[in-house]
C-alpha cells in the first residue's frame, strides 16, 4: 500500500517535472533573448503548440494504449490535399470538403487499428504501412500538385485573436485538452486504454474487448491529426506535399517529454502539453539563432534519448 | 528444438514461393531477363535493398527493429562524397567506423537503459539523418570512379557488389556457429533462458545493432558507387523496404527465427515487384501504395502463419 501511494506520488511528479523543464528554459530564454518571456511571445508560442499539441494528443492515447503511431504526419498531409481538392476539382461547399478530408484521415485509422487489433500487426509496422498508403493517396489524388483553399471566413477564425483574444487554433487545443483528459482521467474508456497498454490479456479478463478498443484508438488519432490538417490549412491558405512530415517523430518527442512511458499502460495528456510547449520553445529558440533544419532534427532527437534514458533509469532506481 | 525446427520449415514456402511466383511472372513479362546481362541488372538493383533486409534482420532475430538503417545509408552516401576528395580510400573505412558506432551506442543505450529498440532507433535515426543534413544539406560532394568500377564492375560474370552481398553470407555462415551467433539467436528466442545458459544477452544485442549498422553502411557505399553522389535522404524509404524484406524472408517478430538468405530472398521479392511496377509503366504515383501494399502483405501473411504454427 505504502509503496502504492509512493509510486502514485512519483507518477505525479513525473508529469510535473516537463512543466519545470519548461518553467526555467522559459526563464533562462527570457533572459537572455530581448524580446521573449512576454505575455505576448508567451501566446505566440502557445499558438504554436497548439498544432503539435492537437496531434500529440492523438499520440498520447496510442502510447498509453500500448501502440505507437508513424501515420499522423502522412495523415495531416492526407486529410489537408483531400479538402483543398474537393474544394478545387470538385467544387465542394468548404464544411463539406472538410468532411471528406476528415474522413479520408478517419479511414486510414480505422485501418491501422483492425490491423494491429484484429491480424495483430505490431503498430509500428502497421502505422508504417498507413503511413505508406497515406501518402501514395495523397499523391494520386492531388496528381502531385496540391491547391490552395478559398475559404476567408475560417482562415480568419484561424489566425486572428477572436474570442478572448485568442485564434482558432488555441480554441480548438483548449477544448480538445479539456475533453481528452476527461476522457482519460474519468471515463471507463481511459481505464481500458490503460489495461490494454499494461495487459491485453487483463484486458479481456476485465471483460473489454481489445480489438474494438484499438480500432478506437487509432481511428481518434487519426480523427485529431485530420483536425490538425484542417486547422493547418486554415493557417497556412495552402496544402503541399509533406506538409505534415515533421509531426511524425515531434509527436513522440512531445508525449515522451511529457513523461508518458513509452512502454504504454500509463500516461497524461497533461504532462504531453507541457511536452508540447517545451518543445515549441526549443525549437523557437533555435530558429532564433538560425540553426539549420537538419540539426534542429539531431537536437530533438538527441533530447528525446537522453529524457528516455533519464526516464527509464528513474523507473528502475524506484522499483 | 523440434518445434522449433518445425517453425523454421513451416516458414520456408513463404519466403520461396512468392520469389518463384514473382520472378515467373518477370520472366512472362520480359523474357530478357533471363539473360546475363538482364540477371545481372536486377542483382545489381537488389544488393543495396538485400543488405539493408540482411541488416534488419540481424535486428530481427535478437527480437528488437533498427529504424535508422535508412539514416545510415544516408549518412554513409555523405560521409563518402564529402571526403573522398580528401581522403580517398580511407573515407570508406571512416563511414564504415562512424556507422558502427551509432549502431554500437544504439546497442548499448538499448541493452542497458532497457528502452524498446524501436524507440531508441526512431531517435538515433532523427540524429544521424539531421547530422547527414548538416554536412550535406543539398546533394552533391565527389566520389572517385574507383568506387563505381567496384560496385558496378564484373569481371568475375557477376557484378562485384553481388559478391559482396555472398561475402556477407559466408561471413554470416561463420559467425552463426560461434557463440556470439548462438547468443543472438537464444536471445530472441527466450532472453531469460539465454541469460541463465551465461549467454550475453546484452551483447548479442550490441553485436546486433552494431552488425545492422556496418551491413547499413556497406549499403550505403553500394548506392553511392551507383549514384556518384551523397544525399542525406537517399536512405529514406530502405527503412520500410528492409522491414517488408525482413518479414518476406521468413523472419519473426517475435524474436529467435530467422536466416540471412531468407533475408536475400526477401530483397529479392522486392527487387523484382519493383521491376514488374516498371514495366507494367505504372506512374511513379502508384510508388508508395504498391510498397505499403507489399509491406501489408508481407506482414499479414507472416502474422497469420505464425498463428497457425502456434495452433
Amino acid at each position: 500500500m505504502k509503496a502504492g501511494r509512493l509510486s502514485l506520488q512519483a507518477e505525479s511528479l513525473r508529469y510535473l517535472v516537463p512543466y519545470l523543464l519548461f518553467g526555467i528554459c522559459w526563464l533562462v530564454v527570457a533572459t537572455a533573448v530581448r524580446g521573449y518571456g512576454t505575455l505576448d511571445h508567451f501566446l505566440y508560442i502557445v499558438q504554436f503548440a497548439g498544432i503539435l499539441g492537437l496531434v500529440s494528443a492523438g499520440q498520447t492515447l496510442v502510447i498509453v494504449a500500448g501502440g505507437i503511431d508513424l501515420s499522423v504526419g502522412s495523415l495531416i498531409t492526407l486529410s489537408a490535399v483531400v479538402t483543398t481538392q474537393t474544394m478545387y476539382a470538385n467544387h465542394l461547399a468548404f464544411p463539406a470538403a472538410v468532411l471528406c478530408g476528415l474522413l479520408a484521415s478517419l479511414a486510414f485509422g480505422v485501418l491501422s487499428g483492425v490491423g494491429v487489433g484484429y491480424i495483430k500487426i505490431p503498430p509500428l509496422i502497421m502505422s508504417l504501412v498507413s503511413m505508406t498508403l497515406a501518402k501514395g493517396a495523397a499523391l494520386l489524388v492531388t496528381n502531385g500538385s496540391p491547391h490552395e483553399i478559398r475559404a476567408q471566413g475560417f482562415q480568419d477564425w484561424v489566425v486572428k485573436p477572436g474570442a478572448l483574444g485568442i485564434n482558432g487554433i488555441l480554441q480548438t487545443w483548449i477544448v480538445v485538452s479539456v475533453l481528452v483528459i476527461l476522457l482519460m482521467r474519468s471515463t471507463r474508456f481511459g481505464k481500458k486504454l490503460q489495461f490494454l497498454g499494461s495487459s491485453p490479456k487483463a484486458t479481456i479478463y476485465a471483460g473489454y474487448n481489445p480489438k474494438t478498443l484499438t480500432v478506437a484508438v487509432f481511428a481518434l488519432s487519426a480523427l485529431l491529426s485530420g483536425v490538425t490538417g484542417t486547422l493547418l490549412i486554415g493557417f497556412t491558405g495552402n496544402s503541399y506535399l509533406g506538409m505534415g512530415d515533421a509531426y511524425q517523430l515531434s509527436t513522440i518527442a512531445a508525449v515522451v517529454m511529457g513523461g508518458t512511458s513509452i512502454l504504454g499502460g500509463s500516461g497524461s495528456y497533461a504532462g504531453t502539453i507541457a511536452g508540447a510547449l517545451l518543445l515549441t520553445l526549443i525549437t523557437s529558440v533555435l530558429t532564433l539563432f538560425s540553426v539549420s533544419g537538419g540539426a534542429q532534427v539531431a537536437i530533438e532527437g538527441t533530447i528525446i534519448l537522453l529524457l528516455m534514458i533519464a526516464y527509464s533509469t528513474a523507473t528502475r532506481v524506484r522499483d | 528444438m523440434k518445434a522449433s525446427r518445425a517453425r523454421i520449415t513451416s516458414r520456408i514456402p513463404v519466403v520461396f514461393l512468392p520469389a518463384a511466383i514473382f520472378l515467373a511472372i518477370n520472366i512472362a513479362l520480359n523474357p530478357r531477363i533471363l539473360t546475363l546481362r538482364g540477371l545481372n541488372n536486377l542483382a545489381l538493383q537488389t544488393v543495396s535493398l538485400g543488405l539493408v533486409v540482411m541488416a534488419q534482420t540481424l535486428v530481427v532475430i535478437v527480437r528488437e527493429l533498427d529504424m535508422s538503417v535508412g539514416a545510415v545509408v544516408s549518412m554513409t552516401t555523405v560521409l563518402v562524397a564529402s571526403t573522398m576528395s580528401s581522403l580517398h580510400v580511407l573515407s570508406i573505412p571512416l563511414a564504415l567506423l562512424v556507422a558502427a558506432l551509432f549502431g554500437a551506442l544504439s546497442g548499448a543505450i538499448v541493452a542497458y537503459a532497457r528502452i524498446p529498440g524501436i524507440v531508441v532507433t526512431l531517435a538515433s535515426s532523427m540524429i544521424i539523418g539531421g547530422l547527414a543534413l548538416v554536412i550535406m544539406p543539398q546533394a552533391g560532394g565527389t566520389v572517385d570512379d574507383s568506387l563505381s568500377d567496384f560496385v558496378n564492375g564484373q569481371p568475375f560474370l557477376v557484378p562485384d557488389s553481388f559478391l559482396l552481398l555472398l561475402g556477407v553470407l559466408l561471413v554470416w555462415q561463420y559467425v552463426k556457429n560461434t557463440r556470439l551467433g548462438t547468443a543472438i539467436y537464444a536471445t530472441g528466442g527466450n532472453a531469460f533462458s539465454a541469460y541463465a545458459s551465461g549467454l550475453s544477452v546484452a551483447g548479442a544485442k550490441i553485436a546486433a545493432y552494431t552488425g545492422s549498422a556496418l551491413l547499413a553502411a556497406i549499403a550505403g557505399l553500394v548506392v553511392c558507387g551507383k549514384t556518384m553522389t551523397g544525399d542525406a535522404t537517399v536512405g529514406d524509404t530502405y527503412t520500410l523496404s528492409s522491414i517488408a524484406g525482413t518479414v518476406l524472408g521468413g523472419a519473426s517478430f517475435m524474436g529467435g527465427v530467422g536466416t540471412m538468405a531468407g533475408a536475400v530472398a526477401g530483397a529479392l521479392i522486392i527487387g523484382i515487384l519493383v521491376h514488374i511496377l516498371f514495366f507494367l509503366g505504372l506512374s511513379s504515383h502508384y510508388q508508395y501504395i504498391a510498397e505499403g501494399l507489399i509491406l501489408l502483405a508481407a506482414v499479414s501473411i507472416g502474422v497469420l502463419a505464425e498463428r497457425r504454427g502456434k495452433k
